[in-house]
């Protein structure tokens, strides 16, 4: 026995302990069951109904979000934390979980009619979606450094079979070959800050890492650079960002869809609860800890550098891109820019903005992959001259896009705006509570250059959409009424978002915690709230 | 320093070097075999720092088995190509100096290990079979359970990508069908 530790429950008492957590994992649970079900029903399918398992994976997609807005209230009365403070399930990671959840349905339905992925065996297909949804939710939610990193890699290695998953297409293997060495690299470095990060804590939790946070050293610093590495990997932040234009490229359109909103949502997601303690949000259970004045300056520089690079990189390589994948990868990591500049100001209003900004990006971002894939589908061209003239093609498509893209920019009336609106008070109200206001404003003024810039492309499409007339060489894109619909739904998503925010400010208030004070933690599979001590080498026998 | 510090620090240079050779070997079984030696020294680094267990795993694991089994596959996709291959011809005696070296100091290594044990020091420190297991199934339960996740999709994806019967059919279906 580990001296020390608390282990004093019996075997049976700790496993009713554990499974009385459980009703928190019951929403994972069916995800599980969904992975399991899909593979063992494609057995019987023969290729050319392969297809058909995708009704299991929206089933399971659907009670896993039915199950977590039952959830819902209950976390947000109290968060629950389960196996010895690994998980935490409060209203932020719920949120996020409900996101890609809505999100993979999303992607599953496109999936469904991918020209890309047709006539394949897809039952691998959607066991690795999911899996990818179950281990971002996880991430979103992991209070633990071990679990932290086995969610990263799960939801990396599935994205990397994702990627490549037409392996008889040149660039899809290419793409994925690219986005495994990117990201071995990436979770190596950031494998390698959690470990020196472990041998400086002595302990796996992030509430410790947070107390950690509260003494001046570099070379804690060195740590936070390290795990940058990785966040920025998976947010596709400069410099880690090379692998998203090849990778979106290259994969099937619906798994670039995936990739830029769930995987990407998932690398802020951690990130923001990682550093929500030493930046001085009270997310949730967790206690804030004040960081000394110049270690938290110098984070924040990091932080502030690495935003504009990030947005002022991918909005000017944008600017030349003549494929609409590619196009949006930049424009993806350009947003990743705006997010990142947000987090600087380090309050709660960022955190809420972000939030909010994300729901505004991913039905934007859903919406274009999709109108690419159904352009593909009829044109056979991801390049934008597809898009040339298609407002005679089909007008409802042409302004859906049109709205989407529109919302992209941040331009009034779309829930971009909003969402852009929010990032910058965030800013504006930290620079006017702080002595280095310059340092706040500047950013906003980088940012609102950025966005002048990304109208250039984003006008673009739709100018050749709306004044050109349809290239003769091309085929008429005739889309079916379901994609029509859906798109059409997206842009009345974006602008209804405009005209009336407050239940989505709401909701991304309610997910940051500002307007929950937490009363308890109900804390699962553990007696005192203290755990075990870990298996570190001083331990005696 | 201790006598553990000696092992532990010859150990972790023998593992530094030995996965350096493996990055500039000229062949691929030479790597792996490089690769065999580096995991020898991280098993007595741990061993040092008082994980007998975990070092028998390392070398019952990933030596024994993982290395081993990429042994085969290397050699089983080499075999038709063997021929063209200079590199497999017999190393030249500067070639074999590397890991000759690395392989004795190891052994070295080891020697002095043996010795400790027999003089009787030890870290006073060690972490049982019993201590992991508890470690493992309680506290990070949830991490081995994600853990089986992984090890699920890394099938899924071996079985994805490595299904030739698949491909063909697939091949077909693409002559016709996209644009």
């Amino acid at each position: 026995m580990i001296s020390g530790a608390p282990v004093t429950l019996s075997l049976e008492a700790s496993v009713l302990e554990t499974l009385r957590g459980f009703y928190a994992l019951w929403p994972y649970l069916i995800l599980v069951a969904g992975i399991l079900l899909v593979l063992v029903v494609d057995w019987f399918q023969s290729s050319a109904k392969s297809q058909r398992v995708s009704w299991i994976a929206l089933l399971a997609c659907l009670g896993s979000a039915v199950s977590l807005t039952k959830l819902w209230p209950t976390v947000l009365d109290r968060p629950v934390l389960l196996g010895w403070n690994a998980l935490v399930f409060d209203p932020f990671s719920v949120f996020f979980s409900l996101f890609f959840l809505v999100a993979t349905f999303i992607v599953i339905t496109t999936s469904r009619t991918s020209k890309e992925l047709a006539g394949r065996r897809m039952g691998e297909y959607y066991a690795l979606l999911l899996t990818a949804t179950l281990s971002a939710a996880f991430l979103a939610a992991s209070q633990n450094l071990v679990l932290l990193y086995l969610s990263f890699e799960t939801l990396s290695l599935s994205s990397y079979v994702l990627a490549g998953y037409a392996k008889d297409r040149r660039e899809g293997v290419e793409s994925s070959l690219k986005y495994v060495l990117f990201g071995a690299v990436a979770s190596g470095i950031m494998l390698y800050g959690l470990s020196l990060l472990y041998g400086m804590v002595g302990s796996l939790e992030l509430r410790d890492v947070a107390k950690m946070a509260s003494q001046p050293s570099l070379s804690f610093l060195l740590v936070m650079v390290l795990l940058m590495a990785g966040f920025a990997f998976k947010m596709s932040a400069v410099p880690f960002h090379f692998w998203a234009p090849d990778v979106y490229q290259g994969a099937p359109t619906p798994v670039t869809a995936y990739l830029s909103v769930v995987s990407k949502a998932a690398g802020f997601a951690v990130f923001l609860r990682f550093a929500a303690p030493m930046l001085g949000v009270p997310l949730f259970s967790q206690a804030v800890e004040e960081m000394p004045k110049e270690l938290l300056f110098a984070f924040l520089s990091l932080l502030w550098i690495l935003a504009t690079l990030t947005m002022t990189f991918g909005n000017l390589v944008a600017l030349r891109q003549t494929d609409i994948k590619r196009l949006l990868a930049y424009s993806s990591i350009a947003h990743a820019g705006y997010m990142l500049a947000a987090i600087v100001a380090h309050n709660q209003a960022a955190y809420e903005a972000v939030v909010f900004y994300f729901v505004a990006y991913a039905i934007a971002n859903l919406g274009l992959f999709f109108a690419a894939q159904v352009i593909h589908a009829d044109k056979g061209t991801f390049d934008i001259a597809g898009f040339r003239g298609l407002v005679h093609d089909s007008p409802v498509l042409a302004a859906s896009i049109a709205v989407l893209l529109w919302s992209l920019i941040g331009l009034p009336p779309s829930a971009g705006f909003m969402g852009k609106f929010f990032l910058f008070v965030a800013l504006v109200k930290q620079g006017i509570a702080s002595s280095i206001a310059s340092f706040y404003y500047v950013l906003v003024l980088i940012a609102l250059a950025n966005s002048v810039i990304s109208l250039y492309y984003y006008i673009g499409i739709i100018r050749q959409m709306a004044f050109y007339e349809p290239s003769t060489m091309l085929p008429v894109c005739r889309p079916t009424f379901t994609a029509r619909f859906g798109l059409a739904t997206a842009a009345a998503l974006i602008v209804a978002i405009q005209l009336y925010w407050q239940p989505l400010t709401d909701l991304s208030r309610a997910a940051t915690g500002s307007k929950t004070p937490v009363r308890a933690v109900a804390s699962y599979g553990l007696v005192n709230s203290t755990p075990p001590r870990n298996l570190a080498v001083g331990d005696q026998q | 320093m201790t006598l553990l510090a000696v092992i532990f620090y010859i150990a972790a240079a023998v593992a530094i070097l030995a996965t350096g050779a493996v990055l500039f070997a000229r062949n691929a079984v030479n790597a792996v075999l490089y690769l065999l030696v580096s995991l020898f020294g991280v098993a007595l680094m741990m061993y040092s720092l008082g994980g007998a267990f975990v070092a028998i795993l390392e070398i019952i694991v990933y030596a024994g088995a993982i290395v081993v089994l990429f042994l085969f596959v290397i050699m089983m996709l080499n075999i038709a190509r063997i021929e063209q291959h200079k590199d497999l011809q017999p190393p030249t005696r500067p070639q074999l100096l590397v890991p000759v070296i690395l392989a004795l100091v190891l052994m070295a290594d080891l020697g002095i290990a043996i010795y400790a044990a027999a003089a009787g020091v030890s870290s006073g420190k060690t972490i049982t079979v019993t201590a992991i297991g508890e470690t493992l199934y309680r506290q990070h339960y949830l991490g081995v359970e994600l853990a089986s996740l992984v090890l699920l999709i890394g099938l899924i994806g071996a079985l994805h990508l490595g299904s030739a019967a698949w491909f063909t059919h697939q091949k077909e279906a693409n002559q016709d069908g996209t644009c």
